[in-house]
């Protein structure tokens, strides 16, 4: 009785042993394809981890240069803008280039198109810019991949792309302009050439009622002591009323509110022919700034 | 943004026009012209401080461009009413970039191409304008001379400025 129960046990131990033989088998064979499918999606990660990294590592470059492209194409002293592709030295479109290719070999890029690596650079005026003062640049990257061979993907192309404008930020200006006689009397249109440059720079200064925290500007009419802001007349109306004329008006007498001359916009002259006894009043003061 | 020259000689001066006693060392009791120039300096001075008065204290400090607008070419005459006397803006062009000024390091007298007090007619309208914009010493990197022949050029010159202040933001 104590041996057959004896033998009921071995039979017993056998035929786990021989299911355990077959399961740890098929575990071997699970695990196998299970390991290789890990490393096939960890190497699959790094590949992408890369490219991740690699796009940031681009539009950093991209950023910073395109920042620097910007302020050099409002800084530029070049008068002419050049041309979009391959600008010849000299031009706008050169110097914000430059300024940009060399933030993109500092953050480590080879701007030559060599190593699948490549920038287009372009410049625009933003809706207020007097001239170009926006930027762009794409660059791409060709980036060659390590695990993804496996199933037949080389290389990634990856591209990024940045834009800047270039404005004033959080700057207060106060224009203090000179209008007294001697800014128009050199018959080159003084006074309108200022006119002109005011409203180029408020524009390159991108003014906005919308930006909160954007720059704030105010102009100064600077007159002298000897300047009075009253209005002087071309022919004979009353004393103060408005001419509206492009001429400096002098006048001989000493108190503000006597009735004023007009005195024509001489010709080109180094010198102010001022005539003994008067001087200027002030400058083209009829409104326009 | 000027010529930098008065209108006005002493003619026209109401009477008993006050005497100016500059801030800045060495003091000094001027009167009208000349306190004209000093008073100029003294005020741009304070400014440039800002409202505590402290140029080390950059936060509140006040930034100064100076556009010199002069006819030319440069006339060494003391003639009131010569106001040709900016040797900078009668040197080079805005449209080559070749004006003496802005530039990092001021051009030395013996250039010819700045207008000094000491080697010029007073009151070397050149380094007036310069000592009363922030540049920094040496240089007249905040001084932008202009001929009124090239007026065509202000513009350029103004965005020239604009782009100095301003700084680039992404978008």
């Amino acid at each position: 009785m104590r041996r057959e129960r004896l033998d009921s046990v071995m039979r017993w131990c056998r035929g786990w042993q021989a299911l355990s033989t077959r399961r740890v088998k098929g575990q071997i064979a699970y695990m196998a394809v299970l390991l290789t499918s890990l490393m096939g999606l960890a190497g699959a990660g790094v590949d992408y981890g890369l490219i991740v990294v690699e796009s940031a590592r681009l539009q950093n470059a991209l950023d910073a240069g395109v920042l620097a492209g910007a302020r050099a194409l409002v800084l530029s002293t070049a008068a002419t803008q050049g041309a979009a592709t391959n600008p010849a030295s000299g031009t706008r479109n050169y110097d914000d280039e430059q300024a940009a290719k060399a933030f993109l070999v500092s953050n480590g890029y080879n701007v030559t198109g060599l190593n699948g690596v490549t920038f287009t650079f372009s410049s625009s005026a933003s809706v207020k810019g007097a001239s170009n003062d926006t930027m762009q640049i794409n660059g791409t990257v060709v980036k060659p991949t390590s695990f993804w061979k496996a199933i037949g993907i080389n290389s990634t192309t990856i591209t990024q792309r940045a834009t800047a404008v270039s404005t004033g930020g959080m700057v207060d200006v106060m224009l203090s302009l000179d209008l007294t006689g001697s800014m128009e009397m050199s018959g080159n249109d003084d006074l309108g050439n200022l006119r002109n440059a005011v409203n180029a720079f408020i524009d390159q200064m991108q003014l906005s009622t919308t930006v909160t925290r954007g720059t704030r500007m105010g102009i100064a009419r600077w007159a002298g002591v000897n300047c009075s802001w009253w209005r002087g007349t071309s022919s004979s109306p009353p004393a103060g009323a408005a001419d509206n004329d492009r001429y400096i008006d002098m006048d001989k007498g000493a108190t503000p509110g006597a009735p004023a001359r007009r005195h024509a916009r001489p010709t080109a002259a180094t010198t102010l022919p001022r005539p003994t006894g008067w001087r200027a009043r002030c400058g083209d003061h009829d409104g326009r700034f | 943004m000027t010529d930098g020259f008065s209108q006005s000689g002493t003619e026209g001066l109401p009477s008993g026009y006050p005497t100016y006693t500059t801030i800045r060392t060495p003091v000094q009791n001027l009167t009208a012209p000349t306190s004209w120039d000093y008073q100029a300096i003294d005020l741009a001075d304070r400014l440039k401080r800002g409202p505590d008065n402290n140029l080390a204290t950059i936060e509140d400090n006040v930034e100064i461009f100076v556009v010199g607008f002069f006819p030319i070419p440069y006339n060494s005459s003391t003639a009131s009413n010569n106001w040709a006397r900016s040797r900078a803006a009668a040197t080079g062009s805005v449209a080559a970039g070749n004006h003496p000024c802005p530039a990092a390091t001021l051009p030395s007298a013996g250039a010819n191409t700045f207008s000094y007090a000491s080697n010029s007619v007073a009151p070397g309208v050149d380094e007036l304008l310069n000592t009363i914009s922030s540049s920094t010493p040496g240089s007249c990197d905040h001084y932008f001379p202009i001929a009124k022949s090239e007026g065509a050029s202000l513009p350029q010159l103004f965005q020239i400025m604009a782009g100095s202040i301003a700084r680039g933001r992404l978008q």
